[in-house]
């Protein structure tokens, strides 16, 4: 199916190889699953490149995983090492700002990155949006 | 895996959605229901995108057609295979034309595509359906869904292809706007509605209903039309050369039938999904379930997440000590179970307790990605499924199939308010005889019929068609032979001698018929009748020319839902958070004697009942908005009870005497049933009952410590509060509970009746 010149498919020929509908194909190149073809349109023409990431795609999701996790595996941000955190016996200071009755903003300047400047502001403007959002339609 | 499918790449949907803004416009005539939904589409961008959107429509709605208008083209869809439609939109984006295409996504969902929508250009898709409703217990309710909210699996099980699926985005909040024209009969209902105030107008007979206030795509508008005499009619229309004819059989109460005994198996989602709000209505709901329950009945109580959990191994007989402790059980029901492993949970469900003969009724939101193997499993159970969905945008689709597969019924409910009259409803239904042979003749002899269903309640509508030939039917009778007595009931539709115009009827039709076809059957008729359907798809082309076509493949843009109000309890439905002042009654006056049901049914008691005159046709009356801000959506239901109780219990300055002592017995008589029930439940938990009727008094003092009564009263009461013990550790802190929640219920949360099993050890 692939031209002999050039070892290219075209869009129908890729589809039928990878046994996916061209819907399928062209919504996986659109989220970026998949490379973008060379050319545009009509012109467009894949490589062996694009059938064997449809075909990894094809097997990991009949494998039943996610496309956010197939996502992750082919870039390999999955791979990432997990960030430690709540070490038993560790201790961490977390600010509580009371809204109001039942609503509370939690923050950990020192993981945030934010200056005690940019917390004051953030916690002001919060308030600013609780009381604006209040005074037009009080909470029964 | 995890549950629940987020947008893949949030940040592209928090801003700037495609979709501008969506407008509905309905008419109700006779039990049809036909709704024009206007989808507004923009591309603010310079570049060509694709935009898709998975919708939810009706569950049973009919979908007729599709309009696009497109600068200042208007174009029609047309019908093809699946297949056929696919090549030819991919087609026309390849050649740099536009298209749209109409999918099915599933029960009661559609998927759009509009390709090549081109820079800065606009798109304005009109969808036309038709949706036959049914006559429940005296009411109609019309769904108009908005929203389909996070649902816990993997979406391809129900066929969806991945470009369908939903994401959703809490910041999004797309305007929608709604008008719903009733005619004829309809005109006269009592029309209310628990999601959404509306204002009302009479113009020329009909009844116009508008939502009022800003509405958003984040809940399913419900309207209910209340106080009409249900009826058995057979409407008439031209199918090609033939007729086709839908007999709407309305069976009247046969009479004295003994309510049978249940063995009910109460099954109940307590996955995360549940959390907030619907928990919240869950237990309200089972709390009324348990107050229908009498002493002959048996049943099971389980919950279910990732996991199912029996609370007993065995169908209980629903005796006070056994209906007291499952009352416990609603009362520590949580949404901390985790996902929603519904097929489990019911395949565990139907095996509990046999081979005892059984019904199970669940109570979910039914957020999950199930289909067909789901349904099939539960109708192979041979165990009817009474589903109540619950929550501000239930998946009614799957709910009204499984429950409608095995025998069963759905009812949803959008609102406290209607738990009640749902939970009544659901036992009237159970308690009915099951019914064998079912069978529908003609006195004309059909080209076709729709297989008869297996279930005929009274005052239930049962929609039937069939085609003829020739000469139109005169009259259609519903034959059924009720259970164990063998008794042989009927009824009769006749027509009312007109025959509607248009294809309406007939494509109506067309798609029940596909309900029992074979699937080249179902196939052909979907082509026959231009239908949208697993097998078949809506497209239409728009050729571009020259300079106009785009070089480069669109951008996609995905329409993300909002989230449900209230869904996992971001914010709360009943509230005011999200909510604008539901619950008010409206009509378009009415001759004669006031509706024939149950008061419990009937909204009078609601506050703010607005009524529309209709001395002049010309008359028009809309809530003004200061009003409808004024207009408190519901009341305190137990506030003046528990006043009263207050001010009975004060002792008298000069006597030192109260008139009511503070014993639970005493205290119970000016209490509603239920909370008495938990002050029980408390008792029968190990409690001393002095404790609990003094920590009642003490909390209820305190609650009340704000409040305006003469300064005698709070003195005399706060005194009384002093001098009873302390309560035991624990105590407390639960009574407290029970008093907030009696102190904080709205009027219509509260159960409709004492329970059966406290009636009759009362006599």
């Amino acid at each position: 199916m692939a031209d002999a010149g050039t070892g290219t498919f075209t869009l129908d020929a890729l589809c039928t190889l990878a046994g996916l509908p061209k819907r399928t194909v062209r919504y996986y190149i659109q989220i970026g699953l998949v490379d973008r073809p060379e050319g545009e349109t009509r012109g467009a023409r894949y490589h062996h490149r694009h059938l064997e990431q449809l075909l990894a795609i094809r097997r990991w999701t009949q494998a039943g995983l996610s496309l956010e996790r197939i996502r992750e595996l082919s870039t390999g941000a999955g791979e990432a090492p997990p960030r430690q955190r709540d070490r038993t016996g560790s201790i961490e200071i977390w600010s509580h700002f009371v809204v109001a009755d039942g609503v509370e903003v939690k923050l950990n300047p020192a993981v945030a990155g934010m200056s005690s400047d940019q917390s004051r502001q953030f916690f002001a403007a919060v308030m600013a949006a609780y009381q604006q959002i209040t005074s037009e339609d009080p909470p029964a | 895996m995890s549950a629940i499918y987020l947008p893949e790449q949030p940040a592209a949907a928090v801003t700037g959605s495609v979709l501008q803004s969506v407008r509905a416009e309905g008419r109700v005539h006779g039990l049809l229901f036909e709704l024009d939904i206007e989808q507004c589409y923009l591309n603010p961008g310079d570049s060509n995108i694709e935009a898709v959107y998975t919708f939810p429509v009706p569950w049973n709605a009919v979908l007729l057609g599709v309009e696009v208008v497109l600068g200042e083209r208007v174009l029609q869809g047309t019908v093809v295979a699946r297949a056929d439609g696919e090549r030819r939109y991919e087609g026309a984006l390849e050649d740099g034309s536009s298209a749209v295409m109409v999918e099915r996504a599933g029960d009661g969902m559609y998927t759009v595509s509009v390709g090549n929508l081109l820079a800065r250009e606009r798109a304005v898709l009109r969808f036309r359906y038709a949706q036959l409703l049914s006559f429940a217990q005296g009411q109609v309710r019309i769904v108009v869904p908005t929203v389909i909210g996070p649902r816990y699996g993997d979406p391809a099980r129900t066929g969806m292809q991945p470009h369908q699926t939903v994401t959703n985005d809490p910041l999004q909040a797309y305007p929608f706007s709604l008008d719903l024209v009733f005619r004829g009969e309809m005109a006269g209902a009592a029309v209310t509605s628990p999601s959404h105030a509306l204002s009302a107008r009479a113009i020329d007979g009909t009844l116009v209903l508008s939502l009022a206030g800003d509405a958003r795509l984040d809940r399913d508008v419900v309207v209910l039309a209340e106080g009409l005499e249900g009826k058995s009619l057979t409407t008439l229309g031209r199918d090609g050369d033939g007729y086709v004819a839908l007999a709407s059989f309305c069976p009247p109460p046969s009479g004295q039938e003994p309510d049978r005994p249940l063995n009910l198996k109460i099954l109940v989602d307590c996955s995360g999904s549940m959390n907030g709000d619907r928990i919240d209505a869950a237990r309200r709901a089972l709390h009324d379930v348990l107050a229908h329950l009498e002493p002959e009945d048996s049943f099971s109580f389980s919950c279910f997440g990732s996991d199912v959990r029996h609370f007993s191994s065995s169908l209980l007989a629903a005796t006070p000590r056994a209906v007291t402790k499952a009352a416990g059980w609603i009362a520590e029901t949580r949404s901390d179970m985790g996902g929603t492993e519904l097929a489990a949970a019911l395949a565990s469900t139907f095996a509990l307790a046999q081979p005892f003969e059984a019904d199970v009724l669940l109570v979910t939101d039914g957020d999950v990605w199930e289909a067909e193997e789901l349904v099939a499993r539960a109708e192979q159970a041979g165990q009817r499924v009474f589903a109540v969905g619950i929550g501000s945008a239930p998946a009614a689709g799957l709910l009204h199939v499984l429950a409608g597969r095995t025998g069963g019924a759905c009812e949803c409910v959008a609102a406290h308010a209607e738990i009640a009259g749902a939970i009544m409803r659901m036992f009237r239904r159970m308690r009915q005889a099951p019914v064998r042979d079912v069978t529908v003749t003609w006195d004309t002899g059909p080209q076709w019929q729709t297989r008869a269903g297996r279930l005929v309640l009274a005052g239930e509508t049962v929609h039937h068609f069939a085609g003829f030939r020739e000469r139109p039917p005169a009259r259609a009778t519903l034959g059924w032979v009720g259970q164990p007595d063998g008794t042989v009931h009927r009824t009769d539709a006749v027509t009312a001698g007109v025959t509607a115009d248009g294809t309406t009827l007939a494509r109506v039709a067309a798609a029940a018929r596909m309900a029992g076809d074979t699937p080249a059957g179902r196939h052909a008729l979907a082509l026959q009748y231009a239908l949208v359907s697993p097998t078949t798809s809506l497209v239409l082309v728009h050729e571009r020319t020259g300079a106009e076509k785009p070089a480069a493949m669109p951008a996609l843009h995905r329409v993300a839902h909002a989230l449900p109000a209230g869904w996992g309890g971001a914010g709360t439905a009943t509230g005011g958070i999200f909510g604008s002042p539901p619950g008010a009654t409206l009509r378009a006056g009415r001759q004669g004697p006031p509706p024939a049901m149950p008061a419990v049914w009937r909204r009078e008691q609601t506050p703010g009942m607005l009524r529309v005159s209709q001395n002049s046709a010309a008359e028009t009356y809309d809530i003004p908005a200061f009003l409808r801000k004024q207009v408190p959506a519901v009341e305190y239901a137990y506030r003046d009870a528990l006043r009263h109780l207050v001010e009975a219990l004060a002792p008298d300055n000069t006597t030192g005497a109260t008139a009511v002592p503070v014993s639970l017995d005493a205290i119970s008589a000016h209490l509603p049933a239920h909370v008495a029930l938990e002050l029980r439940v408390l008792v029968g938990e190990g409690y001393a009952e002095q404790d609990v009727a003094d920590a009642f008094v003490v909390s209820l003092a305190r609650q009340f410590g704000h409040d305006s009564f003469a300064r005698r009263v709070l003195d005399a009461i706060r005194r009384l509060a002093d001098s009873l013990r302390p309560a035991p550790a624990g105590l407390g802190e639960r009574v407290r509970h029970i008093v907030l929640e009696a102190f904080n219920a709205r009027t219509g949360d509260a159960p409709a009746d004492i329970p059966a099993w406290l009636r009759r050890a009362a006599d």
